[in-house]
């Protein structure tokens, strides 16, 4: 059975008090950013959905991992992706083409074949959006580079041995790389390719 | 007919644009693009640049980006040579008023977004605000190379030397690096970027600033961004450094020696006069000044 | 005393009240309107719709009476308008061979299936001024109509209007006897340069489309360029039509194409130099210009241009501007030259007071500054030194 759920109800409104919540996320990585606009189709969850819906459409392939469906009982991937269709025009796409990715943090991913765009073209690559169960567990990361002063010490939930080590050691060299959301209920940290990520050193 | 009411529905700004002018998907593209530039630092993202109301060069660069970036709740402020009140501020300034229905302010600190042409404000910007920049030309190696299938390769490349050889050139042929305004900059040591045409005097104000730096060239279809608190490089030589412009007097009107400076002539044997370019801030100087004297 | 400059809201607004004033002109002279523009000043009204990307002379005709008759000015009205309306279909491809032709021409053949059709043009007319045309009101023909019609110095071409039977094309015989390459779909989705940015080297269609909706007069002088020797590409103007093409859009619920409308084109084909590639019989290149209405200067200035910029294509030298895809393409558009050009008239005070600092930096770190002239004391004529006229401004004045 098919139900389309409501997208905003004020889409101007919204979509720009979503984005400048992207804005600072990304400028400043590390920060966490409360997107509070819309409850989210399942089983993606609100603040994951709210960056499809303020930033998506009919140019950006998009990718939801079944997997996550697995995580939340009676939920269905691609009613999830029938309702970005309808709100936003989005096309399904397969992982490796997707400009926008919605994975579990703990899901294994094969990072070598995102998009990551090329050394004239790097901003044609991925931003993957990552759905994690909380900010307060998890290796205790250590940030640094554009957008932090000195040095930003995050928890991003408990990550596949894949993710940390794409964090700690990206395979891309910059400029190259994948921008990174981590979205939990209506919570948003994003880590940019810029950013240096270290295993904080434990006290 | 219906064509007519079209039309009329248009003459009322309120009723017959989407806030903001754009439309959403437009917005959308922008805001993409502005995000991937974030992660790029100084990088130069192409983007579907629109024809806006007002003329490519004046400015439709940064009027795309504060159209994506504005909401009902910014407090908006636009400079031209650091005015407030030169007639392309204004006209700016009134495009929005119109289009978003916002409050303007010409007050450095109380502004959420500033849109500037040529000038980075003498007040020091705080966390939370956002500078847009109208870009005339966004490629720094435009004027050494300007082919674009070039400058895309000595980007990816890192290939930078022949900056550094015409700046060489400049000091070799007049003793000083000739570049006075739109002085190239190292973003986060890897892309050179254009930080448009403000004075080289406003360079330092790019290096670890609190406030979220983006950059608009419409004609040349463009975005790039700087995020807060990232490291940007005046280039220069160790025998040659970096040096920012002086002036051997005051401004005439609030008595500032630290802000950048306007010439302005007062008759025509070449008498002068020099007073500050920022408005906002010459005032503010001359009313704190006054304090003391009144109270 | 100096008083920093205030009311620039003022001074805008009485800006815009003179303008409007200048653009009405004599009160006691009837108003132009828009019908009489459109039905007029036609070919204006095409060039405008043509290079502002919409086909609605209506609102060409009202940019041009906005814009007292500027056409770079009514271009850039109605490009500011297009970029506000929606995008609701993408109708099916133009089929130019069913044009209901109005005029068409060949220079290659004397006559050919379809025959020549001269239709309304001034090609024939002698430039003289029509003085009869002062003498306004007059229901009778005017002194050129009726000049054309007796002269008909073409013999060969049927002035008749034509039969609704489609022609075949010049382009299309020639194929038939393989002395050209049919040009076929390479089913690509075609680029929007209206909505991404161009990216070089570009897609044909992206170069179809910028010249299409480029500055005629600069199309134009690149075109001639390479009829004088830089980027010779042996041209003949093998075809030139112009009438009305349907134009058909295909709704998903039906299924099948409907007809919405038509729209007058004017195409050119440019029948040019052989080539002779190893997998293939030796062939005429082609180039292909299309335009809006009875614009056939700029559809055959295109034509050129496309020909030209297909010189990587057949290994030809690139030694011309008309050949070098980013310098034809990145200056053709008047909205971006117009604008750029004008915006030197915006306050530059701040990077000229930088100039200056640097200069008089130099004077100084030279010789000491003499009081009286402000040029350096070694240079006691008061003439600027060698250094200060010499000086490279390789900054441009941004």
């Amino acid at each position: 059975m098919s139900i389309i759920a409501p997208g905003f109800n004020q889409n101007v409104e919204q979509s720009q008090v979503c984005f400048r919540q992207l804005l600072t996320a990304l400028s400043e990585p590390g920060t966490e950013v409360t997107l509070d606009q819309h409850v989210g189709f399942s089983p993606l969850n609100s603040a994951a959905s709210q960056v499809i819906l303020c930033l998506c459409d009919q140019l950006t392939p998009l990718y939801l991992s079944p997997f996550l469906a697995e995580l939340v009982p009676g939920s269905d991937i691609a009613q999830a992706q029938r309702n970005f269709t309808f709100h936003c025009n989005t096309k399904p796409s397969s992982l490796v083409n997707a400009d926008f990715a919605v994975i579990s943090s703990q899901e294994s991913i094969h990072f070598s074949r995102l998009k990551v765009g090329t050394d004239e073209q790097p901003h044609q690559s991925v931003t993957l959006i990552i759905q994690t169960d909380d900010f307060t567990s998890g290796p205790k990361l250590t940030l640094s580079g554009p957008g932090i002063p000195n040095q930003r010490t995050v928890q991003l939930g408990q990550l596949h041995p894949k993710i940390l080590q794409y964090l700690l050691a990206p395979s891309h060299p910059f400029p190259l790389g994948v921008d990174l959301l981590f979205c939990h209920q209506q919570s948003l940290i994003a880590i940019s390719r810029t950013t240096k990520v270290e295993l904080a050193s434990c006290m | 007919m219906q064509r007519f009411n079209q039309h009329l529905a248009t003459l009322d700004a309120d009723l017959g644009y989407n806030f903001g002018y754009l439309d959403e998907q437009t917005k959308r593209m922008i805001r993409r693009a502005i995000l991937k530039g974030i992660a790029i630092p100084g990088y130069q993202v192409p983007f579907g640049g629109r024809e806006m109301p007002m003329p490519y060069g004046w400015g439709t660069g940064g009027v795309m980006l504060s159209a994506a970036v504005l909401g009902r709740d910014d407090v908006f402020k636009v400079i031209d040579q650091g005015a407030d009140d030169t007639t392309n501020a204004v006209s700016i300034r009134q495009f929005f008023a119109k289009v978003c229905q916002i409050d303007t302010t010409t007050s450095t600190d109380a502004a959420s977004v500033i849109q500037t042409r040529h000038r980075i404000p003498e007040q020091a910007l705080k966390h939370g605000q956002i500078l847009i920049y109208q870009v005339p030309i966004p490629e720094p190696l435009r004027f050494i190379e300007p082919r674009e299938t070039e400058t895309q390769k000595m980007h990816a490349l890192a290939e930078y030397g022949p900056m550094q050889v015409k700046l060489y050139e400049d000091i070799v042929k007049y003793g000083y690096i000739a570049t006075s305004y739109a002085y190239p900059v190292m973003v986060n040591q890897r892309y050179l970027m254009d930080p448009s045409p403000i004075p080289k005097f406003d360079n330092p104000k790019l290096n670890q600033s609190p406030a979220l730096m983006l950059f608009g060239a419409g004609r040349e279809k463009r975005i790039y961004c700087i995020p807060p608190y990232t490291e940007v490089a005046s280039l220069d030589f160790a025998d040659h450094p970096f040096a920012v412009q002086q002036w051997s007097e005051p401004c005439s009107l609030c008595h500032s020696t630290t802000s950048f400076l306007d010439e302005v002539l007062i008759d025509d044997q070449g008498q002068r006069m020099f007073v500050c370019s920022d408005t906002d801030y010459c005032q503010q100087q001359q009313a704190s000044k006054q304090e003391p004297c009144h109270g | 005393m100096y008083v920093a400059v205030k009311g620039g809201e003022q001074a805008i607004q009485a800006a815009h009240q003179q303008q409007a004033q200048r653009r009405r002109g004599d009160l006691n002279i009837a108003e132009l309107s828009v019908t009489q523009i459109q039905g007029q000043l036609s070919l204006g009204v095409e060039r405008v719709m043509t290079e502002g990307g919409i086909y609605d002379q209506e609102l060409a005709a009202l940019a041009i009476k906005q814009a007292c008759g500027d056409q770079v000015e009514a271009i850039f009205l109605l490009r500011a308008y297009r970029t506000t309306l929606p995008m609701l279909f993408t109708c099916a491809p133009l089929n130019t061979q069913k044009m209901r032709v109005q005029r068409r021409i060949s220079a290659i053949y004397k006559d050919l299936p379809g025959g020549q059709q001269l239709g309304p043009t001034f090609d024939y007319s002698h430039r003289l001024l029509d003085f009869s045309l002062l003498a306004e009101g007059l229901g009778k023909p005017t002194a050129t109509q009726e000049a054309d019609a007796s002269t008909g110095s073409n013999t060969e071409a049927n002035t008749e209007p034509s039969l609704q039977q489609p022609f075949s094309r010049v382009f299309n015989m020639l194929e038939q006897q393989q002395l050209a390459k049919p040009e076929v779909d390479c089913a690509a989705e075609p680029a929007d340069i209206s909505r991404d940015a161009i990216h070089f080297p570009c897609s044909r269609a992206a170069r179809m489309q910028q010249l299409s909706r480029g500055d005629e007069g600069f199309l134009l002088a690149l075109a001639y360029s390479t009829q004088r020797g830089y980027g010779r590409n042996h041209p003949f103007a093998g075809e030139i039509r112009c009438g009305e093409v349907a134009l058909e859009i295909c709704p998903e619920e039906l299924g099948f194409n409907i007809e919405i409308g038509s729209v007058l084109l004017s195409e050119c084909e440019m029948v040019n130099g052989f080539v002779q590639p190893k997998e293939a019989p030796a062939h005429f290149t082609r180039g292909y210009g299309l335009a809006f209405g009875f614009s056939e200067r700029k559809a055959m200035a295109v034509a050129l241009l496309d020909r030209a910029l297909q010189a990587q294509q057949y290994d030809e030298a690139i030694t011309s501007p008309a050949q070098d895809e980013e310098f034809v393409l990145a200056h053709a558009d008047n909205v971006a030259a117009a604008g750029f050009v004008s915006h030197l008239k915006l306050p530059h005070y701040v990077d000229f007071q930088s100039e200056l600092e640097l200069l008089r930096k130099m004077h100084q770190s030279q010789h000491a500054p003499c009081a009286n002239t402000g040029y350096p004391s070694g240079n006691p004529s008061g003439q600027p030194s060698k250094q200060t006229v010499t000086k490279e401004t390789d900054n441009a004045k941004v």
